[in-house]
């Protein structure tokens, strides 16, 4: 339907995670209309995160040097790992501004329907992050689903000797009305309740 | 929950009909072959999405036609819901607007035809369902546990394959075989439960219909949180799923768990799945369904609303008798067909609304007034 430069813009847009077919077409046309420089700049910042971002040597985060911005931060709490299933779940955990300590990413969560085994993730290098010995505390903070509790079960049992490990609590959300929970969170809440 | 109004459109042999509803009993009388069930049908297929004859959507649209459309007028606890559903032919694209909750489709209809025996006869499946339902209706959280164990079983048996080929270690499966437990001790906990809550139930079915005094019982035979009274039992599930490891291994399935629950009704002691005859199975069918509502009655939950599908002409007039009394007494909402009003006493449509279809149209419909 289109010149063929633009129907292959389209295509590739397309793939993109969220963009169906429609939207594609609205960002190619965008594009069409924006200056040349601006095109350039766009394309570049793609070609750059391919270039330069790599996995952080000690948590497996993105990062553009060897350590990324958590692990070379003398600030940060040692002594403190929290574990989590992909990179983009640290932006939620720094964002609640409460955690101070260190990252480790697994990159996903078992499940052998999909052919993931532990050793498929990176958890033999939590292990060794751990028997160095600086490590006090590490918090599962893998996804409170099937996939991602039997991941935590499966650190739990690789680590209980050697290191404190603790699980993110799950139950209500905060500021939320208990009359919109639903069930399944609310009987969590219920079962996770403590002392006051 | 009540079904206050269906709209049919190119559905079965209706071209274009409305049938309204009234709270208690509605009788639905036509000759054969004039759309009486699919009345009934569509009651079901717009609240739950499935229905009690088939389950391909194309046969249920109508001669001719490209599309069928219903819509529901229900109302619940007050508040009132329209649910919409339409099929199309060509695309096989079905459209679910208005969504509604989840109670809906977990148990709001119960559905009965004396050709279907299977909640008697059929795979323990059909009855885990039917107690599953039952439990999602007084505690939704169940539906949703469900979902989990019926994940974390197929995670289970895939892992069990990889094991097999050699893919992954046997022992890793702990963290599987640990929620697996967690999650089948609630489950059949709750299953156990509602055996337990429903047979006096069932009981007062069952001989409210028959007239007899015959001791019934309904239990959930289980491997799971068996034998009763043992300390841990989600340890103790744990360890079983353990040592029956290599066994699982050679069949890629797991042997032990929730799935494999059964509900188990005897009469005079003897299963009436085996032993019971044909006249036996179809009353327990009809009376586990009165029970199934009249607890929810008595709990205060969402009675489900009762569809009978031609269940008066096969039985006899004393039966007949006793099943109207009991229909009105816990109230809640019953569909019945029947081909023929001399069917029914006089008495016995005291407060029912009745209304006459034929060859795919709602002719009238009235309430019947107490004399």
């Amino acid at each position: 339907m289109f010149p063929e430069p633009v129907e292959n813009l389209i295509t590739e847009l397309a793939r993109l995670p969220g963009i169906g077919r429609r939207s594609a077409q609205r960002i190619a046309f965008f594009l069409l209309r924006r200056s040349r420089e601006d095109a350039e700049a766009l394309a570049r910042s793609i070609v750059a995160v391919k270039d330069e971002i790599t996995f952080c040597r000690q948590c497996f985060n993105f990062t553009d040097e060897e350590l990324c911005i958590f692990c070379r931060d003398a600030r940060r709490d040692t002594s403190l790992i929290c574990v989590v299933e992909e990179p983009s779940d640290i932006i939620p955990i720094e964002k609640g501004g409460e955690y101070r300590g260190l990252y480790h990413v697994l990159g996903g969560a078992l499940s052998p329907l999909d052919g993931v085994d532990p050793e498929h993730l990176r958890i033999g290098e939590l292990v060794s992050r751990v028997e160095d010995g600086e490590v006090t505390e590490v918090i599962v903070a893998t996804n409170p689903n099937t996939s991602g509790e039997s991941t935590a079960m499966y650190l739990a049992d690789l680590l209980r000797e050697k290191v404190m490990i603790t699980r993110l609590a799950s139950g209500l959300p905060v500021g939320a009305d208990l009359e919109y929970a639903d069930e399944a969170t609310v009987s969590r809440a219920m079962q996770g309740r403590r002392e006051l | 929950m009540l079904l206050k109004k269906i709209k049919l459109k190119n559905f079965r042999n209706y071209e274009d009909s409305a049938a309204s509803l009234s709270p208690g009993i509605n009788i639905i009388i036509g000759d054969n072959g004039a759309g009486k069930s699919n009345i009934l049908e569509a009651a079901q297929f717009s609240c739950c999405g499935c229905s009690f004859r088939t389950s391909r959507e194309a046969e249920m649209i109508g001669k001719g036609q490209r599309f069928f459309r219903l819509e529901a007028e229900i109302e619940d606890r007050g508040q009132s819901l329209t649910r919409h559903i339409s099929y199309e032919a060509e695309t096989g694209v079905r459209v679910n607007a208005g969504g509604g909750p989840e109670w809906l489709r977990t148990g709001s209809i119960l559905s009965f035809s004396p050709d279907d025996l299977q909640l008697v006869k059929g795979p323990p499946a059909t009855r885990r369902r039917f107690l599953d339902d039952a439990v999602s209706r007084r505690r939704p959280a169940h539906h949703r546990r469900l979902l989990d164990y019926q994940k974390v079983l197929s995670q289970r048996n895939s892992f069990l394959q990889r094991a097999r080929a050699g893919l992954t270690r046997l022992a890793d499966i702990r963290p599987w075989d640990r929620q697996l437990a967690a999650l089948a001790i609630l489950i059949s906990r709750a299953r156990r439960e509602m055996c337990r809550d429903i047979q006096p139930h069932f009981i007062d079915a069952y001989n409210g219909v028959t007239g007899d005094r015959i001791s019934l019982r309904i239990g959930l035979v289980s491997q799971v949180g068996e034998p009763a009274g043992e300390k841990e039992p989600e340890a103790a599930l744990v360890e079983r799923l353990e040592k029956e490891w290599s066994k699982d291994m050679e069949g890629a399935r797991t042997g032990t768990g929730s799935h494999r629950d059964d509900m188990e009704l005897t009469l005079d002691g003897r299963s009436l799945r085996r032993y019971g005859s044909q006249g036996e199975q179809r009353t327990a069918v009809l009376a586990l369904l009165l029970a199934g509502r009249g607890l929810a009655i008595a709990s205060g939950e969402r009675p489900p609303v009762l569809l009978l599908d031609d269940v008066m002409s096969e039985l006899d007039r004393g039966r007949r008798h006793r099943l109207m009394a009991m229909l009105r007494h816990p109230e809640g909402q019953t569909l019945i067909t029947a081909a023929d009003r001399g069917l029914f006493l006089d008495g016995e449509l005291e407060g029912a609304a009745i209304m006459e279809v034929c060859r795919g149209a709602v002719l009238e419909s009235w309430a019947e007034s107490s004399v």
